[in-house]
């Protein structure tokens, strides 16, 4: 039996290991090190995406500042709207989105809102109505919905603003987008 | 599959277009009626093509897009779909389900060749529904074939390249092709107003319909 072969085996006592030649330069050099301690963890942080996988299904309303993918299903409103939401050509939204970009693989079944950019890409299914500034539909993927396009607003920056303007005029945000409150989405 | 096109330019294409590009004068009237117009709201139903979305919301309308073949091929199964025998509401059911709008608020409509590859019950309960979609002195866009050699035919893709040329593609799956001929288009759309012919050299028909 296995369990009296383990046995076994823990019982053999340890052949001493040889130890190690020294390395030579070549071989040192040939040795793949990682650069991951090299990078910042604010940089890592800010310039990946969270992945919602394959066997997450997610029910209820989705809400960040950072870029999301979603390779698994989820059933509710999502709203990003500072960031880039990727539906996998496996995930599955149903409920509408919010954001500044969105890019599509898979199926999405809602409304979408995205300030820059819609892209559907071949393959994608999406059901719902669309208002973005630039809509691309690539050939082989079913879209029904309406399109709505907008101009894409640019942000502007607080330095150009000068103490004059700041003291007269109320604090404007600095998306173009203010984030609605729960469970409000708005439709196109 | 690359796209094949079908027809050889039947005017001379503008500066930069396509080789393969036609002159469509059904285009060209549908769009002259858009002139000085904004939001309008446009229903296409010959599916997404960056090209139509660009040029119809360039314009500052607002644009419906749906593929009536991928609509009936989602609503009904294979058999019914082989049988051509739709059950006792189903066609109103599929009405309901691909054109679920509130009457007149279609300023233009795009059908392209769809109907010539539905089922008569089916295309006439469309042509019906979209009547009362389209606003009063509305215009619907369609396109038939006069080439009916053959059981099957490729339905087009159909790409505005300008305010005057189309291009035709032949990108999906080949599909039964309905017969039609002046007489039965006239009969199809008697319920409509106007019922303008687009004369053309190659065997496609382009006709304007006013409701």
């Amino acid at each position: 039996m296995a369990y009296w072969n383990k046995k076994r085996d823990e019982d053999m006592p340890l052949r001493p290991e040889p130890a190690p030649a020294p390395l030579t330069n070549a071989q040192r050099e040939a040795i793949p090190t990682s650069t991951y301690p090299a990078r910042r963890p604010e940089e890592l942080m800010t310039r990946s995406a969270a992945l919602i996988g394959k066997s997450i299904v997610l029910t209820g309303k989705v809400s960040g500042r950072e870029d999301l993918i979603v390779d698994g299903r989820i059933e509710g409103d999502i709203d990003l709207p500072e960031s880039c939401l990727t539906v996998g050509a496996g995930g599955h939204i149903q409920g509408s989105i919010r954001a500044r970009e969105v890019i599509i693989y898979g199926a999405v079944h809602g409304n979408m809102d995205a300030v820059e950019k819609v892209q559907i890409r071949r393959n994608a299914r999406v059901i719902g109505d669309m208002r973005t500034a630039r809509p691309v539909i690539e050939e082989d993927a079913y879209f029904k919905g309406n399109i709505e396009t907008v101009r894409a607003e640019t942000p502007k920056a607080p330095a150009q603003r000068t103490q004059a303007q700041a003291a007269e005029a109320p604090q404007q945000p600095t998306l173009p987008n203010v984030t609605p409150s729960a469970g409000e989405t708005r439709r196109g | 599959m690359n796209p094949t096109p079908l027809h050889a330019p039947a005017g001379q294409p503008a500066a930069g277009v396509a080789p393969d590009a036609r002159k469509s004068h059904g285009l060209q009237a549908l769009v002259s009626s858009m002139e000085a117009k904004q939001n309008l709201y446009v229903l296409d139903f010959g599916g997404p093509v960056q090209d139509n979305i660009n040029f119809i919301t360039g314009a500052g309308h607002k644009l419906y897009v749906d593929d009536l073949l991928a609509s009936y091929d989602y609503f009904f199964s294979p058999k019914e779909q082989a049988e051509r025998n739709f059950g006792s509401g189903r066609v109103e059911a599929f009405i309901e389900s691909a054109l679920s709008f509130e009457d007149h608020v279609a300023d233009l409509v795009l059908i392209w060749d769809r109907l010539q590859y539905l089922p008569p019950p089916i295309a006439e309960a469309i042509v019906e529904r979209v009547r009362r979609m389209l606003a009063p002195d509305a215009l619907l866009l369609t396109l038939f074939r006069t080439d009916t050699s053959g059981a099957d035919h490729v339905p087009y893709t159909c790409r505005i390249v300008d305010s005057q040329t189309l291009l035709l593609n032949e990108r999906m799956r080949q599909r039964p092709m309905e017969t039609f001929n002046p007489r039965t288009i006239h009969k199809l759309f008697q319920s409509y107003g106007e019922v303008r012919f687009f004369v053309s050299r190659e065997s496609l028909q382009e006709v304007l319909i006013r409701r």
